[in-house]
């Protein structure tokens, strides 16, 4: 990936918002910025046996697929979407933004509760893409 | 439904045209999953496909080729295993642009083993006429000294004759080896 496109400091700004939306929900378990095309821009929490690098590259290709259903089928747009697991959620959310569209990844535990992680993640979601507008 | 339905896939290199060979062939709307791409020192695509391509083609017998095109980054190699189960063959389109284009093709044949293996399996290489090595002679020279072979083709994947050319190579080996196993059954 081209690092000159993101600058240290703004990496520290998102990597910040990273680690808010982990502070204040304790279901939390693990939060992931990649770029569209799948390469780590900042991570924080517990992956559990799987890499950033891993983790982006599927986030993306998910998003991606799941952007083409939605094309297909007349959705309109595609702004999240969810995986349910035995043992807690992942949500992959759009990080608008004109120059670096990003993606969000959030992995939590079993006893999530649904709405308020959509209400964290799109808080956050919104001040990652602010600081990604306006770099 | 008319005929039979076959998966066929195109893999290889990023920038080597698998979406572009797709496009070529598929008689419904491309179905593609592409974004924004960063990794300019890799290729200086605008886009780049992350996940796959999806296209269909009929042939003359009735039959239907659904055609899958793979990521062609490395680190999307989760989707090459995940979409090779289940295909009939195997389309693999190399740059000879790339100055790992070996290493590159060292990697697909690991995860394509079988495909290979069982000779279903075709190379396209592009850009050949640009960059002249490794030739067509040297992937044959590579095949052979992994104990593997495959036909090999220069072809330019923005041509639909090329890419016909790749998929009637593939069903042609893929028939010879079908009778070649009831000749021996019988």
């Amino acid at each position: 990936m081209d690092t000159n496109q993101i600058s240290d400091s703004l990496q520290l700004r998102l990597e910040m918002d990273l680690k808010k939306l982990l502070a204040v929900n304790d279901q939390v378990r693990a939060v992931l910025l990649a770029t569209t095309d799948g390469f780590e821009v900042a991570y924080c929490g517990d992956l559990g046996s799987s890499t950033p690098s891993n983790i982006s590259a599927m986030t993306s290709s998910m998003l991606s697929l799941a952007i083409a259903m939605v094309n297909e089928t007349g959705l309109s747009s595609c702004l999240n979407l969810m995986v349910e697991g035995g043992q807690g959620r992942a949500i992959i959310m759009s990080v608008p933004s004109k120059n670096k569209p990003m993606l969000l990844t959030v992995l939590t535990r079993e006893q999530v509760s649904l709405g308020q992680l959509l209400l964290d993640a799109k808080i956050t979601v919104k001040q990652l893409s602010d600081k990604l507008e306006n770099c | 439904m008319a005929g039979n339905e076959h998966k066929l896939i195109v893999s290889g290199c990023i920038g080597a045209g698998k979406t572009t060979a797709i496009s070529q062939l598929s008689k419904i709307r491309v179905v593609s999953t592409e974004a924004q791409n960063n990794d300019i020192q890799n290729s200086s695509k605008a886009q780049t496909t992350v996940a796959m391509d999806y296209g269909e083609l009929s042939l003359d017998n009735g039959d239907r080729l659904r055609l899958y095109g793979t990521p062609g980054q490395k680190r999307f190699d989760y989707m090459w295993k995940v979409m090779a189960p289940g295909s009939l063959g195997v389309i693999l389109l190399l740059d000879n642009q790339r100055k790992q284009v070996l290493e590159e093709l060292q990697e697909y044949l690991a995860v394509f083993q079988s495909f290979i293996q069982e000779q279903r399996m075709v190379i396209g290489v592009v850009r050949s006429n640009e960059y002249h090595y490794p030739s067509v002679g040297d992937y044959y020279a590579y095949l052979r000294s992994v104990q593997l072979q495959a036909p090999v083709f220069s072809i330019d994947a923005r041509r639909r004759s090329d890419i016909v050319l790749l998929i009637n190579a593939l069903l042609s080996q893929i028939e010879m080896k079908i009778k070649l196993q009831a000749r021996s059954v019988s």
